[in-house]
Order: C-alpha cells, then sequence, then structure tokens
C-alpha cells in the first residue's frame, strides 16, 4: 500500500456513516427501488470491507466507495433485467417526491448520464473528482453532463418546464 | 429555473430509516461473511469458430498473490477450502503477453480460478491503470489481440460451449509485486441444468485471445474434483399443500458456498389466498438451524423460473447462492425469510427439514 492511512474498523464504520446520504442518492439515481437501493448499499459496504486492503488512501475512500456503488447498482440491473421472475408491483413501495416531473425525466436517462449530474450538481463533486470516481477522463465527464443536460433539457421542455444548467 | 442542489433534492424521496437501518446493520455485521461476493451476470451469445491451442504445463514463477489471498484474509483460509486448492493449470504467451492460469478452486458447483496476466510494461500498476480503458496496460492487451480482461461472456467444458452463467464474476487488479502484471479471478457457476458437468475430472476452456476476425483462442484449465468431507448434498421430503406442494427442495454444502433450491408446485392459486401467501413467504429463503437461526447470511438469486401451463398450474423454481458453513450444525433446515427493517429474520412456522448428506 503506497502512502496508506489504513483503516481499521472504526475508521471504516465512520467513513461509511458520513457518506449515506450520497449512498442513497446515488443507488436511487440508478436503481429507483428502495428495497434494490438497500441491497445495493449493503452489498457495497461488504465488499469495500473485504477489500478495504486495496484502497491505496484514505484520502481515496470516497471515490472508490462510490464506484463499488455504482458496479454494485450495475450488477442488480443486470440481474433484474434478465431475472425470470416478476415481481409484483405491490412489492415495490411508492416514493414521494416534490418535482415528479424531474424525478420522471432523470430516471428516464441513462444512469450513465445521469450519475455525473447527481455528483456534480446534488453532490458538488469537481469534474476531476466525478473523473476520479467512474474512472473515466475528465473531457468525458464534460461532454456526458453536456448530453445529460441536453436530453434533460428536451424532456423537461416537452412537460413545459425550463431548466437551466450551468458549470458551477 | 437553475439545476442545483436544492432543486435536484426535490427530484428525490427523502433518505428512508430502512435504507439508514440497513447500513447501521451491514455495519454492524461487517466481520460476519469474508468471502467477495460479487454479483455479474453475463448473458452474451456468441458466435465464433474456437481454437485450442495452450498446453498445460507447470507454471509458478513470481506469484505472490494467489487466489486464497483474494478470497481471504491473509493466512485466514478455512483448511478445508485449502484441501480443494489447485495449482500450476496452465501458461500461454501470446506476443508480448504472458498468462498464467496458476490456481483454481471447484466444489462440484463453482469454479473459481486465478490468471496472472503479465505484460512487458516496466512499471507497477496501480488498480486505476488496470480499469481504465485507455491505459497503457489495456492498450498493450489490445495490441496482443487479448480479450480476457473485458469479461467472459463464454466458457467451454470439454469442448462443449456455455454461454456464462448467472453470477458468474470477474475482478482484475493490479499485481503490486512484478512490473507490467495484474491479477484476474474468475468465478464460474457451474451447477445450471443447461450444463453437463462430469462427475470426474475435465477441461475448462477459456476465451483469452481473439485470433482474426472469428477465431478465438482458448486457454484450457484442467480441473480435478476433489473429495472433501465438507462437500454434502441434503434433500428433503416433498411437502404437500391443499393447493399444490413444495418439492425438489435441496441443500448442498460446500466450503466455498451454500446452494439451496426449492420448486412450487400451485393447481389454483390465482384467487387463493392461502397460496398467495405461501409464494410470498417463500420468495426468499435461507438455510436455518431448528432455533431458526439463518445461517450463510443474505443469498443471491442463482436462477428462478415462475410459469403458469395450460391446465394453470402454476410452477415457480428459486435457487439460491449463500455463503458458506463454517460448521455445519446437526439438524439443517430451509426456511423462508423476511427483512424485518433491522435484519433478516426466518420463518419457522414454515421450516422444511433436511435430510442426509
Amino acid at each position: 500500500m503506497k502512502g496508506a492511512t489504513k483503516l481499521n474498523e472504526q475508521d471504516f464504520i465512520d467513513e461509511i456513516k458520513k457518506y449515506k446520504g450520497l449512498m442513497f442518492h446515488i443507488s436511487y439515481g440508478m436503481l429507483y427501488n428502495i428495497q434494490d437501493c438497500e441491497d445495493a448499499v449493503q452489498e457495497s459496504i461488504l465488499k469495500a470491507w473485504q477489500s478495504i486492503n486495496k484502497l491505496n488512501s484514505i484520502d481515496s475512500f470516497k471515490p472508490w466507495l462510490i464506484r463499488i456503488l455504482i458496479n454494485t447498482c450495475n450488477d442488480i440491473l443486470r440481474k433484474n433485467k434478465f431475472r425470470n421472475y416478476q415481481q409484483l408491483d405491490e412489492n415495490i413501495p411508492a416514493v414521494n417526491v416534490q418535482n415528479n416531473e424531474l424525478h420522471d425525466a432523470i430516471k428516464s436517462i441513462n444512469p450513465k448520464l445521469s450519475i455525473p449530474i447527481i455528483l456534480f450538481y446534488m453532490e458538488g463533486f469537481t469534474l476531476n473528482e466525478i473523473s476520479m470516481t467512474l474512472k473515466i477522463p475528465e473531457g468525458t465527464v464534460k461532454s456526458r453532463l453536456s448530453r445529460a443536460k441536453k436530453k434533460l433539457e428536451k424532456i423537461l421542455s416537452s412537460e413545459e418546464e425550463y431548466y437551466e444548467f450551468e458549470y458551477r | 429555473m437553475n439545476l442545483n442542489t436544492d432543486n435536484l433534492l426535490t427530484a428525490f424521496p427523502q433518505m428512508p430509516k430502512s435504507f439508514e437501518n440497513k447500513i447501521d446493520y451491514s455495519l454492524s455485521n461487517l466481520n460476519r461473511n469474508r468471502n467477495i461476493n460479487i454479483k455479474r451476470k453475463f448473458v452474451v451469445v456468441f458466435a465464433s469458430m474456437v481454437l485450442i491451442i495452450f498446453s498445460i504445463i507447470g507454471v509458478s514463477e513470481g506469484l505472490k498473490l494467489g487466489l486464497l489471498d483474494f478470497l481471504f484474509n491473509k493466512n485466514e483460509a478455512p483448511e478445508n477450502v485449502v484441501e480443494l486448492l489447485q495449482s500450476d493449470l496452465a501458461y500461454a504467451k501470446i506476443n508480448d503477453v504472458e498468462l498464467t492460469a496458476s490456481e483454481c478452486l471447484y466444489d462440484g458447483a463453482t469454479i473459481k480460478f486465478v490468471i496472472n496476466i503479465n505484460t512487458k510494461i516496466n512499471e507497477m500498476l496501480t488498480d486505476v491503470d488496470v480499469n481504465d480503458y485507455d491505459s497503457s496496460f489495456n492498450k498493450e492487451l489490445r495490441d496482443n489481440n487479448i480479450i480476457l480482461q473485458g469479461g467472459l461472456d463464454w466458457f467451454s467444458i470439454n469442448d462443449t460451449d456455455y454461454s456464462m452463467t448467472n453470477l458468474s464474476t470477474q475482478e482484475i487488479i493490479a499485481d503490486n509485486n512484478k512490473n507490467g502484471s495484474a491479477i484476474a479471478y474468475f468465478e464460474i457457476y457451474t451447477n445450471d441444468t443447461n450444463i453437463n458437468i462430469p462427475e470426474d475430472s475435465f477441461s475448462l476452456g477459456i476465451p483469452v485471445a481473439q485470433k482474426g476476425k472469428t477465431d478465438t483462442m482458448k486457454m484450457i484449465l484442467p480441473i480435478k474434483v476433489i473429495n472433501n468431507s465438507q462437500i454434502k448434498e441434503l434433500k428433503a421430503d416433498d411437502v404437500y399443500l391443499e393447493y399444490g406442494k413444495i418439492s425438489n427442495v435441496y441443500a448442498r454444502l460446500s466450503p466455498l458456498k451454500t446452494y439451496l433450491g426449492i420448486k412450487m408446485e400451485f393447481y389454483s392459486c390465482a384467487e387463493n389466498e392461502d397460496c398467495q401467501d405461501t409464494i410470498n413467504a417463500w420468495s426468499e429463503f435461507a438455510l436455518v438451524d431448528k432455533e431458526g437461526k439463518i445461517l450463510g447470511g443474505k443469498g443471491d438469486v442463482v436462477s428462478s423460473g415462475d410459469n403458469v401451463d395450460d391446465k394453470g398450474t402454476r410452477r415457480i423454481m428459486l435457487e439460491y447462492q449463500y455463503e458458506p458453513l463454517e460448521t455445519y450444525p446437526d439438524e439443517l433446515y430451509i426456511a423462508p425469510v423476511e427483512y424485518n427493517g433491522i435484519e433478516l429474520e426466518s420463518n419457522m412456522d414454515r421450516e422444511i427439514k433436511l435430510i442426509g448428506g
């Protein structure tokens, strides 16, 4: 481990607790099902703890954790996509949001585009932090943000809403 | 209207208490499960000619990190897992890239194996290098026609090809002991009804490199079936209900995993509340001891099916995988489980006793 600050169990627990909200927004922004979000976060925490020795530095904890969570959500999406049996709709609890139009618009775009939106506009990640988290070049982050904004604007304009996006 | 934190928050629900509870529950159970448990599903159907070009030779040069290091904390691999370990499986050199299948574990249902990838890059790789498509490492692999790093879409057993099965996984990490090297860990679930798995030794083929436009080079790993006292098969008597039956209940215990399955058949279910309750209850189940204590953590769905035939009979089949048990209690049961908001709990009103093993 290079220049590592090794995390003990309590450090790990403290770090995870810092990112509860972030983990919820990321998992919900990919899965849109609370039960799946709970499964994803549980599995991600377990994976993170089991591979904590691979973490190079405590400074990398946040992007590392979020990357694990995103990969886990992707696994769940794949699993749900190909799962044979149908989940009963009544088993999926309804969620309450204030802005259904924006909720549905974000839900309708590919997570590859919506995740940068959530990280950048909602969670205050910098372009560099998103690049580190998603392991894609900054230029790709910018282009995904741009594509996501255009898509959202298009969807929302058809809802007679107008959203203005700006880079911070 | 600006898109900012406040506006985006209005598009998301409040974090539910159950989500926070799940985090707290996970944090309080960090050391319960040891195995890496990454679910990934490959369903890409392949259509390419296959060339088998590799031979088996003994190799072990330079490998520091093995399969057990990946699966367990250092020196904590249980003895019965070590008994299943097979080494020095295969080696191949494709242009500038060396591939070494150094170790595997096989319990009759899952093959876990590790392939060391050694390139000519003269610097230590990082995990960013191995995961970044544009890194010099991945470019080197592509330049040498290596396809292993992209994930396995298929595999072969004794020359019969199969699409990758559910819950098969892959992870590549940098090898911090050798310049230009990475280690790929794979897990293939072979206990699928579509797979003809031999009872004795067999050859596992995995696609590792592209040859021309349509041909694929396979690496052949000789897999032995090792007898292990901890591998057990348990079954249960069919349970007859007024409206159907629960049958084909089985548990397969091994040092690598616990596998459970049930089949339910219902003759007239659509308006029968008891029947619906039974289906809902058994949508998730686990191995439990006689007190109802859940063994093996939370399960992953291996396969499932739900169909109704012309006569209206509904058949539901479910198979789950769980973490292996460290010790086997005298009496084992399969019981429905449900998350009660804090933790999984078993329903011992519906338990089914397992026999045999």
